[in-house]
């Protein structure tokens, strides 16, 4: 009893540290459990890269403050997000068979590392659909889709979130066609990971 | 020598108030009487003592103001007084600390924590005022506008998977359990080739 009593102080005092060291040092994105690295695929040319985004959370999480009058949903699911990337290369012609072999590889080494697989296609077009569950929500989603001899993309999205809300919004939101996605800012640009 | 002339001043003198108020024995009240009447100082001490009383008991006594002792005796009773015999005390009345064995109020290790806690205390409200704060990025309405068309595309994209994904299911259970049957049944019978029937992706 006096030992508890001598040394709970002291775990009081490391308890209040570690609260103070916990939000003064913002996680990389990086560093969070639902985050993938797209380089574990290959060594894709920066010169076949034709989309990439890449969203952190603070980001996210302002535009959610902007876009929760309007779109209340869609801006809860990005107010959880940590980060959200996306990055699409054109794939050369004979590159398929080492892209499709380094993409099982990887997606093994997810599943050995609590990952599930959802959704497992393997034809003419190679897809994968995989999460991290963490309770009720997951805490990441990463989507590869291998077109071979025309382009291979990666969707990570980073942070708790509902995926039946994915679900909803993919009906809800006037998402744009696919071929629009040229839209988006070509090659490396924002890098901002602040989660 | 009988007792009351026994009496020497310095006896005199600590009974003369007893004496005054009526409390001695009737044995030293005589006693005192007597050495009194034969000692003038003692018996100007005693004469002193009754004047003075005698004047306190002539002054007028004082009226405490209205109100006060209303005021007092309901702070007293509090809220909650019953004002019944022997009922509960009222709760604004706190108790004292109860003494522990060694006789101090609280244990010293129940001190000693108390110090560390407030001391953690201390530590932690100032760490948390004195800690720098990451400056929260700003982005302007272009970089928002910018996000909001690729968070767009992104789901969209993921999107597009989705429904491939789901599009290809769809299709192989079609194609094998559905179209697949009857497709061969028909091409035994025409004999039209299987590849005719399915949908290219």
């Amino acid at each position: 009893m006096m030992k508890i009593n001598r040394t709970f102080p002291l775990v009081l005092l490391g308890l209040a540290l570690g609260v103070l060291a916990w939000p003064a040092t913002a996680q990389p994105l990086e560093s969070q459990p639902g985050f993938v690295d797209f380089q574990r695929f290959g060594s894709f040319s920066d010169d076949d890269l034709t989309v990439e985004i890449n969203l952190g959370g603070a980001l996210l999480k302002m535009l959610a403050v902007t876009l929760e009058d309007e779109e209340e949903e869609f801006a809860q699911l990005l107010a959880g997000l940590k980060g959200l990337r996306v990055n699409i290369f054109k794939l050369q012609t004979g590159d398929a068979g080492v892209a499709q072999g380094n993409i099982r590889n990887v997606v093994r080494d997810l599943k050995n590392h609590g990952w599930e697989a959802v959704v497992r296609i393997k034809d003419e077009q190679d897809i994968h659909l995989l999460i991290l569950p963490n309770g009720d929500q997951i805490s990441g989603l990463l989507a590869v889709f291998v077109e071979p001899g025309k382009t291979v993309g990666f969707v990570n999205i980073v942070g708790n979130f509902d995926p039946a809300q994915i679900a909803r919004l993919g009906k809800q939101l006037d998402l744009p066609p696919l071929s629009q996605l040229g839209g988006a800012r070509q090659g490396p640009v924002e890098k901002e990971a602040t989660p | 020598m009988d007792k009351k002339n026994m009496f020497a001043c310095v006896d005199a003198l600590e009974r003369i108030e007893a004496y005054l108020d009526g409390e001695l024995e009737a044995t030293e009240a005589t006693a005192l009487e007597h050495h009194s009447n034969a000692c003038p100082a003692c018996a100007e001490e005693l004469a002193w003592a009754r004047r003075v009383r005698q004047e306190l008991r002539a002054l007028p006594p004082l009226e405490c103001p209205p109100g006060v002792m209303d005021s007092v005796m309901a702070a007293a009773a509090g809220p909650t007084a019953t004002g019944t015999t022997g009922a509960k005390a009222p709760e604004s009345v706190l108790p004292f600390p109860q003494r522990t064995r060694s006789g101090q109020r609280f244990a010293p290790w129940a001190l000693r924590f108390a110090a560390a806690a407030a001391v953690v205390l201390a530590v932690l409200a100032g760490a948390l005022l004195l800690r720098p704060t990451a400056p929260r990025p700003q982005y302007t309405a272009a970089e928002l506008a910018q996000a909001e068309k690729e968070a767009r595309l992104a789901f969209a994209y993921l999107s597009t998977i989705q429904r491939r994904a789901g599009h290809k299911i769809q299709q192989d259970v079609l194609v094998k359990h559905v179209v697949g049957p009857p497709q061969q049944a028909l091409s035994r019978i025409v004999e039209l080739p299987q590849e005719a029937t399915e949908e290219n992706l």
